[in-house]
């Protein structure tokens, strides 16, 4: 359930299309068939502190309270019988994204200053497109596009992705590459327009996927990820030791490596286990280690699912909770970058539905997740879903 | 080596590694925007919005 769709695409997605089912294509596939359609709705409600808000008093950790309404649509129609086109769009409404940093100090909830522009919610959107190509029975060829748009920054991604199978798809290996380009306004600390920043993101990944038994599945991948330019979100602060507050200072540069593992074992009472672990390193001086666990129960037409997630990391190098005011070094109050220990608990629930005589499902779901982080922050989340499928 | 005709267990949606992609999108959005790190995933770890 967690693991990403990267890694899907990247891994088990020719398993799944044909391998695993051993069909092959059909010989007289329509032009265009849509395969399934899919609409989701998302909240997040987060509150906390963190050092890098100022939103709170001007030494102290301010106010990380936020909530996002995330509505999501995504559609998989099949082109001829080598293509497969997949369509996602999604947009959040987010309260608090802009942080206003002329309200430093001031009391929680004074109004915001419109000299600074800032805004009590931001509406972002993306959509995403996968295509993916049967160039023969064990080479698939995949080439991702998205497009990221919000109040203060717009990004671009292209990725492409390869994957073979070998030994009557026992194993298929995986190979991708993406470059993402973010372009934003700069704001200094007190509102004021500071021209363009941007960033790069490179990433390469290599994954392994090995059926082991007729009810184990292994998986395995490594990322690669290098980040140049402006990598802070320029708004976050830092506190003085003259009750005063700063700029964030990060590198311009940042490699970061994790590895990830994960084995997918079938129940025999209708269920499935999946259990993962990732480590993480970065050239800022973070490690971290996570570990995942899903099952899933089928009862009739209903599907449960239940996980649990440990995440624990060290800090960057260069964080702490307060700095001296002059000396510009690198420095970063960013609680997200500070060492932490993160636990979540989740379940779902899905109803699958068969409707008409040709073996469509419609489904729906529900899913929530309560998620704690150690240095004060706790996100819940709450999702519901309706899905068609062919 | 698992033979076609073994896979059916396999094949099964619960054990599909990607799960639901709208959810595990959301999922992932949750993570990596709170935690300093990503990837490993055969996603980029960064970019792509405002949250570094």
């Amino acid at each position: 359930m967690r693991l990403s769709v990267g890694l899907a695409a990247a891994g088990l997605t020719l398993a799944t299309a044909g391998g695993l089912r051993g069909e092959e294509p059909a010989a007289h596939a329509p032009a265009y068939q849509i395969e399934s359609m899919a609409a989701r709705f998302t909240y997040f409600d987060q509150d906390g502190l963190g050092y890098q808000s100022a939103a709170g008093p001007v030494t102290g950790p301010g106010s990380e309270r936020v909530t996002v309404s995330e509505p999501q649509s995504e559609v998989v129609a099949a082109v001829g019988d080598r293509m497969i086109e997949r369509v996602a769009v999604g947009f959040d409404v987010v309260t608090a994204a802009s942080p206003n940093h002329k309200l430093f100090g001031l009391p929680v909830g004074t109004p915001v200053d419109a000299i600074s522009s800032a805004s009590r919610i931001n509406e972002a959107g993306e959509i995403d497109a996968d295509t993916t190509y049967s160039w023969s029975p064990t080479t698939n060829l995949g080439f991702h596009a998205d497009y990221h748009m919000e109040e203060p920054l717009e990004s671009w991604g292209l990725g492409l992705l390869v994957n073979r199978s070998f030994a009557d798809d026992n194993t298929v290996l995986s190979a991708s590459l993406y470059q993402i380009v973010d372009w934003f306004d700069v704001y200094d600390l007190d509102g004021k327009h500071q021209g363009r920043g941007a960033r790069s993101t490179t990433n390469g990944n290599f994954g392994i996927t090995q059926l082991l038994t007729p009810t184990t599945i292994v998986l395995g991948g490594y990322g690669v990820t290098i980040q140049t330019g402006t990598l802070t979100n320029t708004w976050n602060t830092v506190p003085l030791s003259n009750a005063t507050r700063g700029t964030e200072v990060v590198p311009d540069q940042r490699l970061r490596h994790a590895f990830s593992g994960w084995i997918l074992q079938w129940l025999p009472w209708q269920g499935a286990l999946k259990i993962g672990g990732r480590f993480y390193a970065d050239s800022w001086g973070a490690t971290a280690v996570t570990g995942d666990v899903t099952v899933s129960q089928r009862v009739g037409r209903l599907t449960i699912d239940v996980g649990g997630r440990y995440h624990r990391q060290s800090a960057v190098d260069f964080f702490g909770t307060v700095f001296p005011p002059d000396r510009l070094v690198l420095r970063t109050a960013d609680s997200d970058l500070a060492a932490l220990r993160a636990e979540a608990l989740s379940a779902g629930l899905r109803w699958d539905q068969p409707i008409g005589h040709r073996g469509q499902v419609i489904s729906f779901a529900l899913n929530g997740e309560h998620y704690v982080r150690t240095n004060d922050l706790h996100v819940d989340f709450l999702s519901c879903a309706v899905a068609w499928r062919r | 080596m698992v033979p076609q005709n073994r896979r059916k267990h396999l094949a099964d949606p619960m054990m599909s590694p990607g799960g639901d992609a709208l959810l595990a999108g959301a999922q992932r959005k949750l993570y990596t925007s709170r935690e300093a790190a990503a990837g490993g995933d055969a996603a980029p770890a960064g970019g792509g919005c405002g949250c570094q």
